[in-house]
C-alpha cells in the first residue's frame, strides 16, 4: 500500500494504492470516473487512454503508485463550464461516435495531437489515433472530426 | 478483467539504489515503461515478489547528441526518439524503428532500454493462463515440449523488437550495469553480443544487471533505415523487419552493415549481404542480388501470424526497397 498523491481533471487527490494496482483501476473503481473504459486491458486497443501530464498514454499499463505528483486528465475533464470541448463538438456534429466505447480514449488522444498541431494532415491524424482501435465507425468520421475541431483552435 | 498478481513496489531514485534493491530480492524485475512486463504479468508469465520501478531515475534518461559522442538513456521514451530532429538526421534507422513500435500510444510509454530487452514472442507463450493451460505449456513457460516445433530442444520464440535490428545496423554498443561486491559494475558490448540466438535465455545479462545506456557511433554521410512487416500497420509486433547502414564514399559502398529481425530468436547480422556490398559500386542489380541473402542465416519456425516462408519473403523485399532508397 502507497499514499498517492496526483491531480485529476485539476483536482488534487489523495488515496492509498496497492503496489499491484493500475492507474484504470483507481479511476474506475476508486474515483469512480467510469468514463475512461476498460476494453482489453493489456494495450492493445485504446480504450483506457488518459492524459498523463498532457501525452496520451494507456492507463491500464501504467501502476498507480508511479503517478506520483503528476497530472492526469480523463474525458470527465475535457469539456468546461461553457459547454463541450471543441473536439467532442466535432465527433458529435460529425457523426463520429456509434456505440461509444472507444470515444473517451479517441477524443483525448485527439485533444493531446491538436494541442502540438491544430492542422494536422489526415494522414498524421490517422497515425496520433493508430493505437485507438474503433469497432463501429471504419474511422473515416472519426478523422473528419479532428480535422474540424482542429479549425476551433488558434492556427 | 486482468488483474496483475500481488507484489511489491520499489521506486528508486537512482541507478545504485535499483541496482541494490534488485541485487537484494531475488526474483525481482526491473519495470520501465511497463508495456510488456505487466502484460506478461496479467497473462501469468512472471509472478515476481517485488518490481523496481525504473521510471524515477534520471540519470536512465540522460541523452548526450553531441556529434561523435551519441549516448542515449536507457530510459528515454520511444516517443522522444521518433521525434529527435537530430537522430532523425544521423542515426535515420533508429528513429523511424522507435516511430514504429507498437502504437503511439506505448511510444509515450516504453523506453529503449525496455525495448531492447523485449521478451521473445510466440503465439504459444503470449497468451492467457487459461489458454495456455488448456492447450498445455511449453519449453518457455511450465512444459516439457515446444508445442510449436515439438520435436525440437530448443525454443523458437521471436525477437519482436524494432529498436535491436536498427541499433545493429548502426553499430551501437549497450552499456550494462550492476552491483557487486558493494560497487557499481559497468561493461559495455556490441549489440549484436547482447543478444543469445534462444528464444529463452534471449540476452547475456546477468541477475540484477540492467541496460543503462546505448552507444553510438558516428560516421559522417552514413544514411540508415528500418522497414518493418505485420499485418496491420499499427499496434502489431513485427513479423519481419529489415534495418540498414551504409555510406557512399567515391562511387563505392562503404561501412554496409544489414541486420533482420524477427526471423530469429535475437536479431541477426546479415554478413552474406554485407560481404557483397562493401567495396562496390551500388549498382541496381548488385543491390538486388545483396537483398536476397540478407535471410540467408533464419530459419523461422510457424509460431507468428502469417508463414516462415513468407516473412522471409518479406525481409528480401524490404532489403531490395532499402537498399534502393538509402543509395538513391
Amino acid at each position: 500500500m502507497k499514499l498517492l498523491r496526483l491531480t485529476v481533471n485539476g483536482d488534487p487527490v489523495e488515496l492509498g494504492v496497492r503496489d499491484e494496482e493500475t492507474l484504470l483501476q483507481v479511476l474506475r473503481e476508486r474515483l469512480g470516473l467510469t468514463g475512461t473504459k476498460q476494453g482489453c486491458d493489456l494495450g492493445d486497443c485504446g480504450s483506457c487512454t488518459v492524459l498523463l501530464d498532457g501525452e496520451p498514454v494507456l492507463s491500464c499499463l501504467v501502476l498507480a503508485a508511479t503517478v506520483e505528483g503528476r497530472s492526469v486528465e480523463t474525458i470527465e475533464g475535457v469539456a468546461g463550464a461553457d459547454g463541450l470541448h471543441p473536439v467532442q463538438e466535432a465527433f458529435d456534429e460529425v457523426g463520429a461516435v456509434q456505440c461509444g466505447f472507444c470515444t473517451p480514449g479517441m477524443v483525448l488522444a485527439s485533444k493531446a495531437l491538436l494541442e502540438k498541431d491544430p492542422r494536422p494532415s489526415r494522414s498524421e491524424i490517422r497515425r496520433a489515433l493508430s493505437g485507438n482501435l474503433c469497432r463501429c465507425t471504419g474511422y473515416v468520421k472519426i478523422v473528419d472530426a479532428v480535422e474540424r475541431a482542429g479549425k476551433a483552435y488558434p492556427a | 478483467m486482468m488483474p496483475l498478481p500481488t507484489f511489491r513496489l520499489e521506486r528508486p531514485a537512482t541507478l545504485v539504489e535499483a541496482l541494490r534493491c534488485l541485487s537484494e530480492t531475488p526474483g525481482s524485475l526491473p519495470v520501465a515503461g511497463g508495456t510488456d512486463l505487466l502484460v506478461s504479468m496479467k497473462h501469468g508469465l512472471f509472478d515476481p515478489p517485488v518490481l523496481v520501478n525504473l521510471s524515477g531515475i534520471e540519470e536512465l534518461r540522460r541523452t548526450n547528441l553531441a556529434p561523435g559522442n551519441v549516448e542515449l538513456g536507457a530510459g528515454v521514451r520511444l516517443a522522444t526518439l521518433r521525434d529527435d530532429p537530430e537522430l532523425r538526421r544521423g542515426h535515420a534507422a533508429l528513429a523511424e524503428a522507435a516511430g514504429v513500435v507498437a502504437s503511439p500510444l506505448l511510444q509515450n510509454m516504453g523506453t529503449l532500454g525496455g525495448n531492447l530487452c523485449l521478451d521473445t514472442r510466440c503465439r504459444y507463450y503470449n497468451q492467457s493462463a487459461f489458454w495456455r493451460n488448456s492447450r498445455g505449456y511449453c519449453l518457455k513457460r511450465g512444459g516439457t515440449i515446444c508445442q510449436a516445433a515439438p520435436a525440437a530442444k530448443r525454443c523458437f520464440a521471436v525477437s519482436s523488437c524494432d529498436t535491436a535490428p536498427a541499433l545493429t545496423a548502426l553499430g551501437a554498443q549497450v552499456r550494462l550495469a550492476r552491483w557487486e561486491d558493494g560497487a557499481l559494475g559497468l561493461r559495455e558490448l556490441p549489440l549484436e553480443q547482447f543478444y543469445v540466438e534462444d528464444g529463452i535465455e534471449r540476452v547475456t545479462l546477468r541477475p540484477a544487471e540492467l541496460v543503462s545506456a546505448v552507444l553510438l557511433p558516428v560516421t559522417p554521410g552514413t544514411r540508415s533505415g528500418f522497414r518493418k512487416y505485420r499485418v496491420r500497420d499499427s499496434i502489431d509486433y513485427p513479423l519481419a523487419s529489415v534495418a540498414a547502414a551504409l555510406r557512399v564514399e567515391d562511387g563505392v559502398l562503404r561501412g554496409v552493415r544489414v541486420a533482420v529481425g524477427a526471423l530469429a530468436s535475437a536479431p541477426l547480422l546479415a554478413v552474406e549481404t554485407m560481404a557483397l556490398l562493401e567495396g562496390q559500386p551500388p549498382d541496381p542489380a548488385l543491390l538486388a542480388e545483396a537483398a536476397e541473402l540478407v535471410t540467408k542465416g533464419s530459419k523461422p519456425v510457424k509460431n507468428q501470424a502469417s508463414s516462415p516462408t513468407y516473412r522471409r519473403h518479406m525481409a528480401r523485399v524490404m532489403c531490395r526497397r532499402l537498399l534502393a532508397d538509402l543509395v538513391a
